[in-house]
């Protein structure tokens, strides 16, 4: 599934809190929604579901303005997010699965398996209020994914989980990408955008401030820096200049345009020799860090 | 909206509802309390006595008209010397003087004090020997005669028919105690069927997957279904305690013969309970959607049903006089028309081409206030922790 946002805007009385965004999610991608606390990452999402109004703009998926049908498989969970607690674990897995479309036997067998499958078996036919934090989350999640949604969409998804839960969300989301599936991610972890999105973009003040993969977002917001060790002379090439050299430890400043491959290839080609090869790049970390660092200093001045 | 949606809502509601002892707590209250009550009048009907115990008295008659035998009968005799006295000192219990013309003056009473209640005996008795006295001096088929009101038939026509009079009330009366059994069992489930899932963080789980509106319809429908489980639990378990309690009990005073069926007043009653729970249900609706939790709610949802139930506290006006003013604020406003319009029509008392437009306009009232609750929902459901305010329902375009 495609999302296209363009020209959203979004505003709350006074407060402009989207303004003029535009990007796509292409099918099959895991595209990471980043930004700073109230920079408008959920509201994009709400308002993608046709949860809010935009104010102005487009918001699509799969080429048309959302609406909750069966037929359209998104998944969706929320930051704010809890289930009906009086209730057993097995029946309200069963009613969200039969809502996105599964016959009730279906619904009632993929709730099984999915228990099963995180531990819950046991506790099918208990209370959601009786299970732990952690417990109520796996539930959380599996109703979520129920229905192989086409389009999965997990706001700040790890927030609270043990590392078990956390491997469990990793493994999931793993699976929808293996499937085919469009995850967008809102997260405030770095470590996972690098380690899971194809690409990103970064809300700033409800605007973009790096959108792109999340290489051409780190190679835009820090020098980007190899490290390499070269039994042979470095070979002139275009693609890069020489920064330093130490004996074998050589220090490449490569072109905006050039890829890592492409540097490896002109080193090999060009007789260096190379014998290690390792790219140094700002972590997203640092580009968050410098993003809204320089959004502070903006505001301070 | 698709009906699959509607009937998934419905089924959960309603089998995850059922499985809750409050459901049967609330279904059960009203049959056990009426059990209660047949178990202690069948109970006071057997300690009662069975006639008031003789009062020890003495009288003297002015006016002449006493009869000494009547007196003798209910425990009586002229008095002795010093009788009030004797009253005031506890040697007698009461001591009667009739006057010379009881027409003018009463009859003087000095008795033991027995109670506020129980003081009003002493009268009832100087009534009785007067009235036992005077019998005593007619024929028997004329003091019967005097003693007996003769029976009346009334044939009261309407529009060339034979009106069914109290007979014919009993059915849309019971419609009118319905409505009042509705919104007392189901008034919170109505109010918690869209808190629900503000409170418990569901709702945008769930409309990601589900139009508002088909929750919406999916709730109340399960709401109507659950309504007619209760009543249907009401009226088995009343059945069986009329079939236990029935043949013990005396129920001749209540007047009431064979039920006659109005058509006409029976299915206005029918439409005018319909279009009334479906506005108030809608009411309730819209005020859970609009605040963010049960405890937000509860204020405006105990308004809604103190005012709904208001014609109860003018009831007497309703039923003596439904052309007073009040009756008819009280029959054309939203909110007190069910219940005010259910009573006329009971009466009789109701156009039934009034009754006609009241409930149609219920039912479009209801209809419409649905629409802006789904909308109320719909906007309200992510502003988890504050009220919805009216200027958030209009769309915003600077």
């Amino acid at each position: 599934m495609r999302v296209d946002v363009s020209n959203f805007r979004m505003v709350f009385g006074d407060r402009v809190v989207i303004d003029e965004l535009t990007f796509a999610v292409e099918p099959g991608e895991t595209f990471g929604l980043l930004g700073s606390n109230g920079s408008g990452k959920t509201t994009t999402l709400r308002a993608l579901l046709g949860m809010q109004q935009p104010t102005g703009g487009r918001l699509l998926v799969d080429g048309a303005v959302f609406r909750p049908d069966a037929t359209v498989r998104v998944g969706y969970l929320p930051e704010e997010r809890g289930l009906y607690r009086k209730d057993t674990v097995l029946d309200v897995m069963t009613y969200f699965a039969e809502i996105k479309g599964l016959r009730r036997k279906e619904a009632r067998s993929w709730s099984e398996a999915y228990l099963d499958r995180v531990g819950l078996a046991d506790r099918a036919r208990i209370r959601l209020d009786k299970l732990s934090g952690g417990q109520q989350q796996k539930v959380q999640l599996g109703v979520a994914i129920v229905g192989d949604p086409g389009l999965l969409i997990l706001d700040e998804p790890a927030k609270g989980l043990d590392p078990v839960n956390r491997q469990l969300l990793m493994d999931v989301i793993a699976e929808r990408k293996a499937d085919g599936a469009t995850v967008i991610l809102v997260t405030h972890n770095m470590d996972e955008v690098e380690r899971l999105c194809d690409r990103a973009l970064l809300l700033r003040d409800g605007r973009a401030a790096a959108y792109g993969t999340v290489q051409e977002i780190q190679d835009a917001h820090g020098s980007r820096m190899i490290s390499v060790r070269l039994l042979g002379e470095p070979p002139v090439s275009p693609l890069y200049t020489v920064a330093s050299r130490h004996g074998e430890l050589v220090r490449l400043t490569p072109t905006a345009d050039a890829t890592d491959e492409e540097i490896l290839a002109a080193l090999v080609t060009g007789g260096g020799r190379p014998v290690g090869f390792e790219p140094n790049r700002v972590s997203m970390d640092q580009v968050f860090v410098r993003i809204y660092g320089v959004a502070d200093e903006e505001a301070r001045a | 909206m698709s009906a699959a949606h509607v009937r998934i809502v419905t089924r959960f509601e309603v089998s995850r509802t059922i499985r809750r002892p409050q459901f049967w707590v609330a279904a059960l209250l009203l049959p056990a309390l009426l059990a209660a009550m047949v178990i202690v009048m069948t109970w006071a009907g057997t300690i009662a006595p069975t006639a008031a115990d003789p009062i020890d008295f003495e009288y003297s008659d002015d006016s002449g008209l006493i009869h000494e035998g009547a007196a003798t009968d209910m425990g009586g005799r002229p008095a002795g010397p010093d009788a009030e006295q004797r009253v005031k000192d506890g040697q007698l219990i009461a001591y009667l003087h009739f006057p010379a013309d009881p027409t003018t003056e009463p009859v003087a009473i000095h008795a033991v004090d027995r109670g506020l209640f129980d003081n009003a005996d002493y009268s009832v008795l100087a009534r009785a020997l007067f009235a036992a006295s005077i019998e005593s001096t007619l024929d028997p088929r004329t003091a019967d005669l005097v003693r007996a009101v003769p029976a009346t038939t009334i044939h009261a026509y309407a529009d060339g028919h034979r009106a069914g009079g109290l007979d014919a009330m009993i059915l849309p009366a019971l419609l009118a105690v319905l409505l009042l059994l509705i919104v007392s069992l189901l008034g919170n489930q109505m109010l918690n069927s869209t808190v629900e899932e503000k409170e418990n963080r569901i709702s945008e789980m769930i409309l990601v997957s589900l139009p508002a509106r088909a929750l919406i319809h999916g709730k109340i429908l399960a709401l109507a279904v659950l309504g007619l489980v209760q009543i249907g639990i009401v009226v088995l378990s009343g059945a069986i305690i009329y079939a236990i309690a029935a043949p013990g009990m005396d129920l001749e005073f209540l007047g009431i013969g064979d039920i006659v069926v109005d058509p006409v007043r029976v299915a206005l009653a029918i439409a005018l309970l319909f279009g009334g729970l479906l506005t108030l249900t809608a009411l309730l609706v819209l005020i859970g959607a609009a605040m963010p939790s049960t405890k937000d709610a509860a204020p405006f949802y105990s308004t809604v049903v103190i005012v709904m139930i208001a014609p109860l506290y003018f009831i007497t006006t309703v039923l003596m006089d439904p052309t007073n003013p009040v009756v008819t604020v009280l029959t054309y406003f939203p909110v007190t028309a069910p219940m005010t319009s259910l009573l006329l029509n009971a009466t009789g008392a109701l156009n039934p081409m009034a009754g006609a437009g009241i409930a149609i306009g219920l039912l479009v009232i209801g209809a419409l206030v649905l629409r802006v609750a789904v909308a109320t929902f719909q906007h309200g459901v992510i502003q988890y922790d504050q009220r919805l305010r009216i200027k958030d329902l209009i769309p915003h375009r600077p």
